[in-house]
């Protein structure tokens, strides 16, 4: 069930996300797809036959972007294990091989920081990942690299090094498991999660 | 004397969780003849032939023997037929040579008919409880017993009774060091997918059992040349570090290798020293620590990625990859990080170099993409400056690492949809899969058994 919550979880901060974004270029993003709808839980032979519930209507809650700084009390009124399911804090891509920050991807860090500064006791692990097409151990350099860029960034936008930390995961935990150019593109990411509130 | 005989036990250690593998029981084996000269293997050669070896299914000399016998005659042939030595005489043709009157009788004749240079005979049989198991090398046209040995163990050890055979026949019948009797070790996420454990299985994918058992990532494990610890990557404390398990006394400690993240050891021959790659001076270099934590030096001083060490057989040169130049490409240095020279000039990715430990071959070995694509496992031969490819564009193929005698090259690949652990020879036939159960990485062949006393 904790992949189905997962996949809930991610469709609806995507969704969040869309509304978030307004009329910007969704271009380079993957389609919001019915494919969010979980895949059906094999069940044993001998367990009664249950149809699979059709996935509940996301809380309520959810609908206003966590990301707004409008409203201040909700982070401390939720577990941290509930907003990181959220990803509060989008995650910035790298191209092939690559750590190094876009326009784009130092927009969305500014506005992070901006979000940073609105939760001073909030403190950030960053994750670097990076796509299938790396082989393990180089991945491993290359994704402390690229969270090292974003956490870089962070701090020259004035953020405290005392509530930044970094860790690579190399190619171990992608988060598409797909083989298509798009995939890749998801997995050569910064992941932000919050350690402390 | 003494043969390991691996039993998994669950121990909860101070440093977490492992599971023991611990030596029980031995084998008390007794050479019964052996030829004064060793040239008669030479003798038999031929030039431009491969030596031809008939091993019939050993008789069971008490009938209580016959699934361990039957064992025993499976994997010693399994085990040449591995090794890619011989020309193994079809079994179809001994009914031929097998003398139905008198089976202690040996017609040479007949067995030289059929194409045998050599044959293997042996007998299994249960004696209080204990396996025994004779065997006898013969040189065909010289009509000649070269070689006899009887062995004792434990009736549930067959499988490893039947890895000291082959390896036996490997040495008296040509010289060959066999690798029959080492351990894999590899990382798997078999048991969920946010976890990797470290595993180690027998040369031939038998007997696969998980070292660790943390639930964090556990990944690039890296043999002590003694074969009875293992150096690692855990997430287990939060951050990768390096560990080190000792695997047949099931504890572990963490060797502090200061501020950063420590990734991608590699034990060197000697066994003083583990090479790795950190980032506690900022951004990835590589140093060593001695195996028991103290001491630590560091060997690269630059800016882009240096990662990836690899021993020479010798222990006086490391191999790496670095970024320097823009993409990843293997380099090497002498262990004082002077004497840095570029070695792979093909491909436009290239990492995880692992130098062959043959004396008869200078070689490196290491993942390349040679065009946009997967990733294949190619072999740099220092003499003729030549970078050969062993498998050619099924899945990607990652993580090579030479058996101890330089013969075969585990490695992974992805052909089957996941990644799964394959070996292979030095030339690239025999590629075998070995692992079937999730994603398999990182494989590390271990050394050779400690020599017999």
């Amino acid at each position: 069930m904790t992949t189905t919550k997962t996949k809930l979880y991610l469709f609806t901060a995507l969704l969040v996300f869309l509304i978030g974004l307004g009329c910007r270029s969704t271009s380079d993003r993957p389609p919001a797809t019915p494919s969010g709808t979980p895949p059906p839980v094999a069940t044993t032979p001998t367990a009664p036959e249950i149809e699979e519930p059709t996935p509940p209507a996301p809380p309520e809650r959810n609908e206003e972007p966590l990301r707004s700084i409008e409203d201040p009390d909700e982070i401390y009124m939720r577990s941290l294990k509930a907003i990181n399911a959220e990803s509060p804090l989008e995650d910035i891509q790298f191209g092939f091989d690559s750590a190094t920050l876009t326009d784009q991807t130092r927009a969305i860090l500014s506005r992070h920081a901006e979000w940073l500064r609105g939760y001073s006791d909030v403190t950030l692990l960053i994750e670097g990942h990076c796509d299938e097409r790396g082989t393990v151990e180089y991945n491993l350099a290359l994704g402390e690299r690229r969270a090292n860029a974003a956490y870089s960034y962070l701090v020259s936008l004035g953020i405290g090094v005392t509530r930044l930390k970094t860790i690579s995961y190399g190619k171990e935990f992608p988060l598409e498991q797909d083989h298509t150019e798009n995939a890749w593109g998801r997995n050569r990411r910064a992941h932000f999660e919050l350690t402390a509130k | 004397m003494r043969a390991s005989l691996f039993i998994g036990l669950a121990f909860a250690g101070i440093n977490g969780y492992y599971q023991t593998i611990y030596s029980a029981g031995s084998f008390q084996d007794q050479t019964l003849q052996q030829t004064s000269t060793s040239d008669w293997y030479l003798n038999i050669r031929r030039p431009g032939r491969s030596v031809a070896m008939a091993i019939p299914d050993f008789e069971v000399g008490t009938s209580d023997a016959s699934e361990a016998g039957g064992t025993i005659s499976e994997v010693v042939w399994a085990d040449m037929e591995f090794a890619s030595l011989y020309r193994l005489v079809p079994k179809r043709l001994y009914s031929i040579a097998e003398s139905s009157d008198d089976p202690r009788k040996i017609d040479y004749y007949q067995w030289e008919s059929i194409g045998a240079d050599i044959l293997i005979r042996g007998v299994s049989e249960i004696q209080r409880d204990r396996l025994i198991t004779e065997v006898r090398i013969y040189a065909v046209v010289a009509q000649e017993m070269v070689f006899g040995k009887r062995y004792e163990g434990a009736v549930s050890a067959s499988r490893i009774m039947a890895h000291r055979i082959a390896d036996d026949i490997l040495i008296q019948a040509g010289n060959y060091r066999g690798i029959n009797q080492t351990k894999l070790a590899f990382s798997s996420d078999r048991r969920g997918e946010r976890s990797k454990e470290i595993y180690i299985m027998d040369y031939d994918g038998v007997a696969q059992k998980p070292l660790t058992a943390n639930r964090a990532l556990n990944l690039t494990p890296t043999w002590a040349p003694d074969g009875r610890s293992l150096a690692y990557i855990s997430y287990r404390t939060g951050k990768p570090s390096l560990h080190v398990a000792h695997i047949y006394e099931g504890r572990g400690e963490l060797l502090n290798t200061g501020a950063g993240m420590a990734i991608n050891p590699a034990w060197s021959p000697n066994g003083s020293e583990i090479a790795f790659t950190s980032t506690r001076d900022g951004n990835s270099e590589i140093y060593l620590i001695g195996s028991d934590g103290n001491g630590l030096k560091r060997l690269t001083e630059h800016p882009s990625i240096d990662t990836s060490p690899c021993w020479s057989p010798t222990g006086r040169e490391i191999a790496f990859t670095s970024d320097r130049m823009g993409a990843p490409q293997i380099y090497a240095m002498d262990t004082e990080g002077l004497n840095l020279r570029r070695i792979s000039y093909e491909g436009s990715y290239n990492d995880s170099p692992s130098w062959s430990p043959s004396r008869q071959y200078s070689e490196l070995a290491y993942a390349s993409r040679i065009e946009r694509g997967p990733f294949d496992i190619v072999v740099y031969d220092f003499q003729t400056k030549q970078t050969r490819q062993l498998t050619t564009g099924r899945g990607s193929n990652e993580g090579p690492d030479w058996s101890p005698n330089g013969l075969h090259i585990i490695y992974t690949s992805t052909r089957t949809g996941t990644s799964q652990i394959f070996t292979m020879n030095r030339d690239g036939t025999n590629q075998r899969q070995l692992t079937k159960t999730g994603n398999n990485t990182t494989p590390q062949w271990g050394p050779f058994p400690e020599k017999d006393s």
